[in-house]
């Protein structure tokens, strides 16, 4: 209430100012230097008339009566409000500062400090960029615009990645803290509109701040929040996103009369004998099935061949983008309140988003969030925050390429549907089999895939709490303190359903069902009905914080020094079970017998029928005690330093040796700020430089043996049984990383040009690897962490703004240019088989000298001219060994470099235009200076799992074929070692060069003048999203971020942004 | 007040880094345990995937039960397989697992368990568990011995074998110590010696096949002095194993179907399974095939005719198709009828043979087999082992063994126009070591 009335008196000037005569006013903007500024903002008080300053730096402007007042402001200058003086020109000073327009202070999760005392690498993202994309998740509204960040897409390696990776072996995700401590739940539950901004902590100074989980980078997610003495705000949000039918044809399967060619050869050669006579009773391809007929004379020749035929202008993609891909399709509505009077502050929100994807999954989530401050009195201060999320997400349909049924991928000339779109069958068992077996008995045993995912469904339903609770007291003469406490509770249920009527729970009851011969009454072992599968996944963390801040200022001195420690505790709890027999209708279940053996149907093998309960419980806990202190001399020159000492209950490891000391120290000089300083071009120049260092260890340490019991007892026994889970290696020692920064800030006059370049580089000392071990040990493992390398780092962060037009039509481009080059430096492993290394850049390399994650493949000598079989080189001849070419005796020396898997050069420009009430935004990313090994054909895999690459069309067939193609020729009896050569030879590596337009944002504001509208600022946009790749280096139609996925799709997205 | 607070805040901060030990000596998670009880290793030992499962099967692979048509051949999809069929180079244990990893992960459990068992007191509580643990862990290594020198040594030959290079012998879990090659002698003392330790500290019979007990340490132990041909020794243990258990299938008892034989049936003693390539089981080699009697059982309950006049095999004691290669009682009436036979026991020899066989045949069709000498009695025997132990991965080191006593077995293989041949004695019979272990520890590897 009190709120409210506090609320009406803000209001009330507005109610009065509307009858006023109105007055001109002239006058001048200067910075400090007396030099005049063009281009700055005035506005009106009372009115919110806007006009701008010219060359000169005069402007005129009406006001509404004598005591008004006008509002200067100007990018990277701090903003002032003035009364206007009718009788003579106001001569208005304002002074420099690089972030007054931005977020001026960066939040480290322990304390803010204004950007001007940061000694530290930063960057940071204002709710205003955040806005500019329109993913329903936080992180994902960093992609293509974050100084420093790198998003990858290739799924075996870490998707977001600051400056590069610092450890190999260890944790690689950067660390995410969400208003003062470290997010343990699903990142998905934050709504990006509750997000006020993002800083993101690069160099030692974050790791010496959070600790070991640090090494990565550290994101720090700051949420929205009320402010002292401002009026109610209502802001409202909604946006509808819609994009575009997947395109199935980026995927390059080979083509259904290929493959068809290929089913007829080998069968003519008898592959699938063994497979006919399989007492398992794998199905079969039809054209394999139409064959054998043929064989057996069910079928004529012509006939066999006619249906074969028929088959051949199928594509399977056509089904599955006809029948099961649609558009994708996102809505989000937010709300949000926030104020605050002298002494309470409020922000509460609440949004909803309902996403579809282009396979009908679905994702629902709601968020309620509430944050109060009080001042309860001139020294205490209490924070209250609630952030309470569900979710709701439900299984869709089966795309192309999921799935496989007996280790086969589904042949190209599937048919999900008949010409009237009914669902047709897939065989999972042979049709002939399935067709009498039983005589009926048995309930369907084909797999409809139209059908199924209707069939068989899961949905998650995550309830997530987070609670927050802090203190600060204020002591006097600088000392403060202040506690915070969190508790976070995500309780996360899945259950699946896979009813009767679906494939899974038809094909179980089927495989144990027991037919009397003589009176054909049927047994169920597994009872009819649905399987039913619950799993529950609670985790609870409590993080409590106790800090002792200490500021003081006395003279030319400035110090600021922070303590404190930490105690954080997760504990995860689970549990799953499952049901047979489920009637969804009535809620009831069946009895099954999961202790004994039974014959299954097909082989007459017993089985057990499997269980699905397990229970899990894992506790973790954390203690930390860190220390952070500045020093500032003629608010010129920084220094800092901050140390902290990490532990955690690590199992099996001797309390001394659970911790982790860190420590960083920084430099800055702003040196615009020294009297001598006299560039009036440059009116803003600063120079930081950190040093820290940071470690990992690895977890699966131990001093001692450890073993872990599985969930369920032993197959045929029944009885509890455990594996080693860990085993001492006193030879391993801590990852080390040193980090170094060397930063420049600086801003031309007005601000045409500002930006910052860092320098960085790192120098990583024992970082952890996989070297292979003498599996005689009997680890039930061939790799082993040990310390097997050292690798240095160094790169460029640069980001430059500017500001060419500022009138009518502004102008402001953003550059963001990344350069990081790795290098190894030792590596420890010797006589290693080069067949290791070939991945495509996710094991760390093992040249000296040579990134830190390369691509590395075999010789490549082109196709045999005879026999278009590919050649490599062995001793420095040309080869056909494939034993020799991919053996034991391939060194890591004989390999050859590409370049560096990951990009060398990265990141994004820019472009916001802005004009009168329009504005334009469009973001390109670029990703510069690195390789990926395509895929192609592997004739092994399309003989043994129907796995086939368009590749096979331009294999090489006839001599003479080499000069246009370096695809081998088909043969058959094929060798595993033939294709694994081919496929991982030099000759299928592209560079991955490209430049993307990853959005287009366009929107138009209203800000109506005067009171009586119903709002104060109205925005609509429009986004186009994932606009598809500008320049590649590659002629392959790949898109090098997405080389065996799927590409996202185009997307539109509308929106509104009210302020009321 | 206000420095009354921040002592009171630094207290906290001081008890909470003081308590911190404590704090942190929490389980990071529930299923976690430095084994420290015998119930602890008793669960590692019944993890049946390691131990029980997975045995080597690159031995029967290697043998002549089996074949394969060029187009079977050709249709394998791994140069693996083609090389285990045809004696090939190196690229046999390329990929990870394989059976070496299947021969040492049981030893490494073994070490794990003989090492901590030393730090937990044997009371009147515990003995009997205690026991069992330490005389499973010994006969689980003795067992992996064993196997791996049947398939990576040369047959044991008594005036070679303290010169041969055998196996790595591992006795410590510490896997920094480097592996090394000790001969052959001392390949098969160690696994005697663990066995023979492992005698007293067992229960005459176990709770379950899967478990060791003194009938089972006493029937590989027969097995391991047939291969070292101390005959004496290999009739008296297969003796103490028939005394304890000497329960015979009756196959008249037992309908034809997809997999006829029930697991854990009464013959089982010790149950193991081994994983091998499914091609093994599809044609069986026709000359074995037509040497059993057509009133002999096991003609239509071992096989399942293809359809196209070859046959395949389907009498696994593991009820399934993955094939079977524990101790049953089977072998034993074999292995002391070849004790006999070779010590000159004729009679005794034939009356172990008829009684296996009798189980076998139709009810009223066996007519007792006789024998003019010990040595055609011999060759009853040697020819019965093989139909009775088809698939069961003892074929490989019977030929080695039969081969080092004189007989001359050579395997031929006829693939695609060509013909390959292993001769008796030829280096092939001991398999290559993996080329990763070979690389890494130095050892000596084995000529080809």
């Amino acid at each position: 209430m009190k709120i409210f009335l506090y609320n009406l008196l803000l209001f009330l000037p507005f109610l009065a100012q509307a009858q006023s005569t109105q007055t001109i006013i002239t006058g001048r903007i200067m910075d400090s230097t007396r030099q005049p500024l063009e281009g700055a903002i005035i506005e009106v008080i009372s009115t919110h008339n806007k006009t701008t300053t010219k060359s000169d730096g005069s402007f005129t402007v009406k006001v509404a009566n004598i005591r008004d007042s006008i509002k200067v402001s100007y990018l990277n200058y701090e903003g002032r409000t003035v009364p206007v003086d009718v009788k003579a020109p106001i001569i208005i000073f304002l002074r420099f500062s690089v972030n007054q327009l931005e977020e001026i202070t960066v939040n480290t999760g322990y304390q803010k400090i204004s950007r001007e005392r940061a000694t530290g690498s930063y960057t940071l993202l204002d709710n205003k960029t955040l806005n500019l994309q329109v993913g329903t998740t936080t992180l994902s509204r960093l992609e293509g615009l974050t100084n420093g960040i790198l998003f990858d897409r290739n799924s075996n390696r870490p998707a977001i990645t600051i400056r590069g990776l610092s450890t190999i072996y260890g944790n690689q995700q950067p660390l995410v803290i969400v208003n003062h401590f470290p997010y343990e739940g699903d990142l998905n539950n934050i709504n990006p509109d509750d997000v006020e901004n993002i800083s993101v902590l690069k160099d030692a100074a974050a790791a010496s701040i959070w600790g070991t989980r640090a090494g990565n980078g550290v994101i720090v997610i700051t949420l929205k929040k009320g402010k002292r003495n401002r009026s109610l705000q209502v802001n409202f949000n909604s946006v509808l996103t819609v994009a575009d039918k997947p395109d199935l044809s980026y995927f390059k399967p080979i083509a259904s009369s290929d493959f068809i060619d290929v089913e007829q050869m080998l069968y003519s050669k008898g592959f699938y004998t063994s497979q006919i006579n399989n007492i398992s009773r794998p199905a079969l391809t039809p054209v394999v099935e139409l064959l054998l007929k043929k064989t057996n004379g069910q079928l004529s020749p012509a006939e066999a061949d006619s249906r074969i035929n028929a088959l051949r202008n199928l594509d399977v993609r056509n089904d599955f983008s006809k029948y099961l891909y649609s558009n994708l399709v996102n809505t989000q509505y937010s709300l949000s309140l926030q104020g605050g009077s002298p002494v309470v502050t409020y922000h509460v929100s609440g949004a909803m988003n309902r996403n579809t994807n282009e396979l009908k999954a679905t994702y629902n989530r709601v968020n309620l969030y509430a944050d109060n401050s009080f001042k309860l009195s001139d020294a205490l201060q209490l924070t209250t925050s609630l952030y309470y999320t569900q979710s709701r997400s439900g299984s869709g349909r089966s795309g192309y390429g999921q799935g496989s049924f007996n280790g086969q991928q589904l042949y190209p000339y599937a048919q999900l549907a008949d010409a009237a779109g009914n669902p047709l069958a897939l065989n999972v068992y042979r049709e002939p089999y399935i067709d009498t077996a039983g005589n009926g008995k048995l309930l369907d045993w084909k797999y409809y895939p139209l059908d199924e995912y209707r069939r068989a469904v899961s949905s998650t339903n995550t309830q997530d709490i987070l609670a927050n609770a802090g203190l600060q007291y204020n002591l006097g003469k600088g000392l403060s303190f202040s506690a915070n406490y969190q508790y976070q509770r995500q309780v996360r249920l899945t259950e699946t359903l896979q009813d009767i009527n679906s494939f899974s729970a038809r094909d179980l009851i089927n495989r144990f069902s027991q037919i009397n011969r003589s009176t054909g009454v049927v047994k169920y072992i597994v009872p009819l009905g649905g399987i039913f599968n619950n799993t529950k996944a609670i985790m609870e963390t409590q993080n409590a914080r106790g800090q002792i801040n200490y500021q003081k200022n006395w003279g030319k001195h400035d110090i600021s020094l922070l303590a404190g420690g930490e105690i954080r505790e997760i504990i995860s709890t689970g549990n799953s079970s499952r049901v047979y027999g489920y009637n969804d209708e009535f809620a009831t279940v069946g009895a099954v017998d999961l202790v004994n053996t039974y014959p299954t149907f097909i082989t007459g093998a017993n089985q057990a029928i499997p269980s699905g309960n397990a229970f899990s419980g894992k506790r973790n806990r954390f203690t930390s005690l860190l220390f952070n202190g500045a020093y500032t001399f003629r608010s010129r020159y920084m220094f800092s330093a901050s140390a902290r000492k990490d532990a955690s209950n690590l199992f099996g490891v001797q309390a001394n040796e659970k911790g982790v000391p860190l420590w960083s120290t920084g430099l800055s000089w702003s040196v615009s700020k020294e009297p001598f300083y006299s560039v009036p071009w440059l009116p803003m120049l600063k120079l930081r430089l950190t040093y820290g260092s940071s470690g990992n260890v690895d977890n699966n340490r131990s001093a001692v043996t450890t073993i872990g019991y599985t969930p369920i007892g032993a197959q045929y026994t029944n009885l509890p049984y455990a594996n080693v889970t860990q085993f001492p290696n006193p030879s391993l020692r801590w990852e080390k990383v040193y980090l170094f920064n060397a930063g420049i800030d600086f801003a031309t006059k007005a601000s045409l040009f500002s930006g910052s370049v860092e320098f960085y580089s790192k120098k990583g000392v024992d970082l952890f690897g996989n070297a292979p071990v003498d599996y005689t040990t009997g680890l039930g493992t061939n790799y082993l962490t040990e310390n097997i390398a050292n690798m240095e780092g160094h790169g460029f962060d640069i980001q430059l703004h500017a500001r060419p037009f500022s009138g009518q039509l502004k102008w402001t481009p953003t550059l963001v240019f990344n350069f990081a080059a790795s290098k190894v430096t030792r590596f420890n492993q010797t006589a290693t088989q080069g067949s290791a290394y070939l991945s495509s850049g996710e094991s760390i390399s093992p040249l000296e000298g040579k990134p830190v994650y390369s691509i590395l493949s075999y010789q490549w000598a082109g196709l045999d001219p005879a026999s278009g079989d590919p050649q490599g080189i062995v001793n420095g001849l040309v080869s056909k060994n494939y034993t020799a070419l991919t053996g034991p005796s391939v060194l890591i020396s004989d390999l050859v470099y590409r370049g560096s898997a990951v990009p060398v050069y990265w990141g994004n420009f820019l472009n916001s235009f802005v004009y009168k009430n329009w504005s334009v935004n469009i973001n390109m990313v670029y990703k510069l200076g690195y390789y990926f090994r395509r895929s192609s054909i592997n004739y092994s895999s399309l003989f043994s799992a129907s796995s086939g690459h368009s590749d096979f069309a331009e294999r090489w067939q006839l001599p003479g074929d080499e000069a246009r193609t370096q695809v081998p020729s088909l043969i058959y009896p094929t060798t595993s070692a033939r294709d694994n050569f081919y496929n991982s030879s030099y000759v299928l590596v592209e560079k991955g060069d490209h430049i993307r337009l990853q959005f287009i944002n366009i929107s138009y504001e209203l800000q109506p003048k005067g009171s009586r509208s119903a709002f104060q600022k109205l925005q609509v946009y429009f986004n186009a999203n994932n606009m598809g790749i500008i320049w590649k280096s590659n002629k392959k139609a790949i898109d090098p971020d997405y080389t065996s996925g799927l590409p996202p799709s185009k997307s539109y997205a509308l929106g509104i942004r009210v302020n009321f | 007040m206000r420095h009354t607070i921040a002592l009171i805040f630094i207290c906290c901060l001081l008890a909470v880094q003081i308590s911190c030990k404590k704090y942190l000596d929490a389980k990071p998670d529930k299923s976690l345990v430095i084994p420290s009880s015998v119930a602890d290793l008793q669960a590692l030992l019944d993890n049946n995937d390691r131990m029980n499962k997975n045995c080597p099967w690159a031995g029967e692979g290697s043998s002549d039960n089996y074949y394969l048509t060029d187009a079977d051949f050709n249709a394998l999809t791994q140069q693996r397989y083609k090389n285990i069929y045809t004696w090939g180079e190196e690229i046999i244990f390329d990929a990870y697992p394989n059976d070496w990893s299947y021969s040492y992960d049981p030893v490494y459990y073994a070490n794990i368990v003989l090492e901590s068992l030393s730090t937990v007191e044997r009371t009147n509580q515990n003995k009997t568990v205690w026991d069992n643990v330490k005389g499973s862990a010994l006969f689980f290594r003795g067992k992996c011995f064993l196997s791996t020198l049947s398939l990576w040594a040369k047959a044991y030959d008594s005036t070679t074998a303290g010169s041969e290079p055998g196996i790595p012998i591992r006795l410590s879990s510490d896997f920094n110590i480097a592996s090394t090659r000790a001969s052959i002698q001392a390949g098969y003392d160690q696994a005697i010696t663990d066995l023979k330790n492992a005698i007293p500290l067992l229960p005459a019979t176990p709770t379950h096949v899967m478990r060791p007990s003194k009938s089972a340490t006493y029937a590989l132990l027969a097995r391991t002095y047939l291969y070292v041909q101390d005959y004496t020794n290999a009739r008296k243990y297969a003796d103490s194993a028939l005394q304890l258990n000497s329960n015979l299938l009756d196959y008249n008892t037992i309908s034809p179907a997809t997999t006829p034989f029930p697991r854990f049936n009464a013959e089982v003693i010790m149950h193991f399974t081994a994983s091998a390539m499914s091609a093994i089981r599809n044609r069986i080699d026709s000359t074995l095939y037509n040497s059993y009697s057509s009133n002999d059982l096991r003609k239509s309950l071992f096989f399942r005719n293809n359809g196209d006049g070859s046959f395949s095999f389907v009498g696994s004691y593991d009820g399934s198709t993955t094939l079977f290669c524990g101790l049953s009682t089977d072998e034993l009436y074999l292995t002391r009828a070849e004790s006999f036979a070779r010590s000159g026991n004729a009679g005794a020899a034939l009356s172990d043979l008829n009684t296996l066989l009798r189980k076998r045949w139709k009810t009223g069709t066996f007519i007792p087999l006789t024998a003019a000498n010990a040595a055609d009695c011999l060759e009853l025997v040697l020819t019965e082992r093989r139909k009775e132990l088809l698939m069961r991965h003892l074929r490989w080191p019977d030929i080695k063994r039969q081969n080092a006593k004189g007989s001359a077995i050579t395997i031929t293989r006829k693939l695609n126009g060509q013909i390959f041949s292993l001769p008796p004695g030829d280096n092939r019979f001991a398999l290559p070591l993996p080329a990763t272990v070979i690389a890494k520890t130095g050892i000596v590897q084995n000529p080809r």
